[in-house]
């Protein structure tokens, strides 16, 4: 006699029997687990919590009502912005030229040192005139203006101003098929592209972040600011009397500003009408109380998180990139620098863009850091074998307009060009480590290549129609 | 240094040239990223994409007792008689298909195939319009694309994120992972009597241009219609405020049952500025169904309406005790009843005391008393 009976079962029954249960729940089901879950945490906390008479009233309310008023709102949320950026430049520039003296001191020293030592000359050259001058530039260029934009940046998140202006600007995204948010990688952007790639994950539909992703680079970030400001004095300020000099060349960035702005509401539309297809998906926006920010934990977040992550990623990209330069200049081919040869290939496409070819082979060199464009021009321009600054407007202008021919049309197309060529392989990194795709990243390196010369393109050669 | 300089790489030639040659051997042979590598995956990949849509093509035919033969593969496949019969000799091979005299038929093992295939594009279709935002009408296509693409794990996974939905978005019933299939009662909206409350189940994907008029008319699955008379013009239809006729050929590709009758709908979207209601339902799916739930927006949730944009839109609302912007599309999907004047919530210099909380402010300033 055998014992007990038993009945073997099979996984298969067991799973099919799961399914069964499962589909006899009900869609209704996963609703009634939520509510049960707030009404649970609704009567704990009635019964624990004391609030201590801070409610949506009085002053948040007011305040909310004049910056989402249509009359006042828009125009405080502008100037409050065209302010940032002024604190930033203005800021930025003693302690650029104090940084870029101690570091240039250093590697003057460093290469007498070399010399001293009997080290050949182009190891000497290669390192310090090369690749650590590269570095040193960025890192001059780049780091004041972050360090005081990323923290204003922040003290504006922690204040709850950021979220009214997202909140403000989202009508003008959803009509072009993108999310709210957007608004504010747009404005981290300006920061740094990087940055602004990363400052898109509080966005959580998929399709409405990769517009914002590869559209992020068309507004300008500081390491552009300084080509568009030093173009809008030396082509556009000259132009006018000294007294109201300051205010066009200021006009001028804003203007590109501008049209980086509507470039990007205009891509978001063409994106998200063709590749990026869809309907604008669930948009949520908390707003939330207005509060004394903690300036420790806002100096820790834009510090470590934004300045620290950013200059790391940028540094090991210019670094390589000092060197290619100072190669460039210095290897000759048939008595002339291979940087020449590039830029003489590259001048009948120059040309064509009412560019030339040294501009474009400085952009092609300073796809690591776009801070590098200038000097890397005048280096070619002077057939001088390192990276050179010329600080006196004017001599810059006998070099550009004088020897070289610059126009209001280079000058224009050089800034419509700075504002929208291919975003820099820090940036292109970034997105690629958001994305996680090679197709997307291509994308958002190519695209705006690809607008940049069409844009330029059709100026250049409407404006030569025109003028003859 | 100038690398003009001809003596610099004389002598050479040879070594150059040897570099080079292997170079391009190792581009073409390189085991899975050379050049025939990639060749010999695309052409595996066109074979699942010509088999699984061969599966797809017999098993809707037999389940609508229709006679799957050589020619009408080849009609939905787009290939030649050749090519297909060589496809056909494949698969039956394989064990998924076998001739029944002159017409195919599917083998046990090429039903659960099948099965898998349709579990594939209706879970896709879920995920395109709940998780991506893709209108309804371009979801079928954009799956259809897709489908071939995916691992079984891949897929697992997508059934995992999506909590395992019972239906696609056209109301079609999702396979199960062991190919089950529920059945489902709907009947045609051709044969539904006047005047009472429809549900719609189900709405057919193809053909297209018949799906996207469907869903113009705001006709999507679980909506509720009244049929006002029928004729052989087609049908009058009455949805929530509106009336409309559709066509007797589009009506054919709706499916219904038994619904309730609809009470007026009120949503967020109506509320005026400084107005308060009641969440009533959500009527709305996947993401945004999760992220308002999260956001404490669940059915008993006491709203008000505070302020619009500077653009007039979107729309800040209160919600225990948090300031939440809406888009006015999300609004009309919460709907809301208005709440009488005793439940209005004190709202001017309120005493200290409890009051709607949300979780995060318990670790905040406030005070925490135990109970």
């Amino acid at each position: 006699m055998s014992g007990p009976t038993t009945t073997s079962i099979r996984p298969e029954e067991i799973l099919r029997d799961a399914e069964n249960l499962r589909r006899s729940l009900g869609p209704s089901f996963r609703d009634a687990v939520v509510e049960a879950i707030y009404a649970d945490a609704e009567r704990i906390a009635r019964r624990t919590v004391r609030r201590a008479g801070e409610r949506y009233d009085g002053f948040d309310q007011w305040l909310d009502r004049v910056l989402t008023s249509p009359i006042t709102g828009l125009p405080i949320m502008g100037l409050g912005l065209a302010l940032v950026f002024w604190v930033t430049i203005v800021g930025a520039n003693y302690p650029s030229e104090l940084i870029a003296t101690v570091l240039f001191w250093v590697e003057a020293q460093a290469s007498a040192l070399f010399d001293m030592l009997g080290v050949p000359g182009w190891i000497t050259g290669f390192l310090w005139h090369g690749v650590y001058r590269g570095l040193a530039w960025v890192v001059a260029v780049m780091l004041p203006p972050m360090a005081i934009f990323f923290p204003i940046f922040t003290l504006l998140e922690d204040l709850g101003f950021l979220p009214r202006f997202a909140f403000n600007m989202d009508r003008l995204f959803k009509k072009v098929g993108a999310h709210g948010k957007q608004a504010l990688s747009m404005s981290m952007g300006f920061g740094c592209n990087a940055a602004g790639v990363v400052a898109t994950r509080i966005i959580d539909s998929p399709r409405e972040r990769l517009i914002a992703i590869l559209t992020n680079n068309f507004v300008p970030c500081n390491g552009r600011f300084p080509t568009l400001i030093m173009l809008a004095l030396v082509f556009f300020a000259a132009e006018f009397p000294p007294a109201y000099a300051s205010f066009v060349a200021a006009g001028a960035v804003v203007a590109v500003v501008v049209v980086g702005i509507v470039t990007t509401l205009v891509v978001s539309a063409l994106l998200s009408r063709t590749v990026l297809k869809g309907e604008a998906s669930v948009f949520t926006l908390e707003l939330p109380p207005y509060r004394r920010p903690n300036v420790m934990q806002v100096l820790y977040t834009s510090f470590i998180d934004r300045t620290i992550f950013v200059l790391r990623r940028a540094v090991l990209m210019a670094a390589p990139a000092g060197g290619v330069i100072w190669l460039l200049s210095n290897l000759h081919l048939g008595g002339q620098s291979l940087a020449l040869w590039i830029a003489d290939f590259l001048d009948p496409l120059g040309n064509a863009i009412g560019l030339d070819g040294v501009i474009l082979l400085a952009y092609i060199i300073a796809i690591p850091a776009n801070e590098i464009v200038v000097p890397t021009i005048l280096m070619t321009y002077t057939n001088a074998g390192q990276m050179i600054e010329i600080s006196g407007l004017d001599e810059l202008r006998a070099l550009l307009v004088g020897q070289q021919g610059w126009t209001l049309l280079t000058a224009a197309n050089l800034m419509l060009f700075s504002l929208l060529h291919n975003p820099c392989s820090t940036t292109i990194w970034t997105i690629w480590s958001e994305t996680r795709s090679k197709k997307w990243t291509a994308m958002g390196a190519l695209m705006p290549l690809g607008i940049a010369f069409l844009v330029t393109f059709v100026v250049a050669q409407g404006v030569r129609l025109l003028g003859s | 240094m100038d690398l003009w300089d001809m003596e610099l790489w004389n002598g050479h030639g040879l070594g150059i040239g040897a570099v080079g040659l292997s170079l391009l051997v190792l581009a073409l042979a390189w085991p899975r990223y050379g050049v025939w590598a990639y060749l010999r995956r695309l052409r595996r990949q066109a074979r699942r994409i010509q088999q699984e849509d061969a599966l797809k093509h017999i098993y809707n035919y037999q389940s609508r007792h229709l006679p799957v033969t050589l020619a009408s593969l080849a009609g939905t496949l787009r290939m030649g008689r050749g090519r297909v019969a060589r496809l056909v000799a494949e698969m039956v091979d394989a064990g998924l298909l076998r001739f029944e005299g002159d017409t195919l038929a599917l083998t046990s093992r090429g039903q659960a195939a099948a099965l898998q295939v349709l579990r594939v594009h209706r879970l896709l279709e879920r995920y395109l319009a709940d998780e991506m935002g893709m209108p309804l009408g371009a979801i079928h296509q954009e799956a259809e694309r897709q489908e071939h693409h995916l691992t079984p794990e891949q897929v697992e996974a997508l059934a995992r994120e999506l909590a395992h939905p019972h239906y696609d978005p056209h109301g079609d019933p999702i396979p199960t992972a062991q190919g089950q299939i529920p059945a489902q009662e709907a009947t045609s909206l051709l044969a539904w009597p006047l005047h009472r409350p429809a549900r719609i189940l189900h709405i057919e994907d193809e053909p297209r241009t018949i799906c996207t008029q469907i869903l113009a008319e705001g006709l999507l699955p679980g909506t509720t219609v009244e049929v006002l008379e029928a004729d052989e013009r087609g049908l009058h239809l009455r949805l929530d405020d509106q009336e409309f006729w559709i066509a007797p050929v589009v009506a054919a590709h709706i499916h219904v049952g038994p619904g309730h009758p609809g009470r007026r709908r009120k949503t967020l979207a109506n509320l005026q500025q400084g107005e308060w209601g009641r969440v009533v339902e959500l009527d709305c799916q996947g993401l945004a169904r999760r992220r308002f739930m999260d956001l404490g927006l669940v059915p008993g949730t006491r709203v008000k309406a505070v302020m619009h944009a500077a653009f007039g839109e979107p729309t800040a609302y209160l919600v225990r005790g948090t300031l939440l912007a809406l888009r006015r599309e999300q609004a009309q999907r919460i709907l809301v009843e208005s709440l009488s004047p005793e439940e209005i919530p004190e709202e001017r210099h309120a005493p200290p005391g409890p009051g709607p909380m949300d979780p995060e402010e318990i670790s905040g300033e406030h005070q925490v008393h135990p109970a």
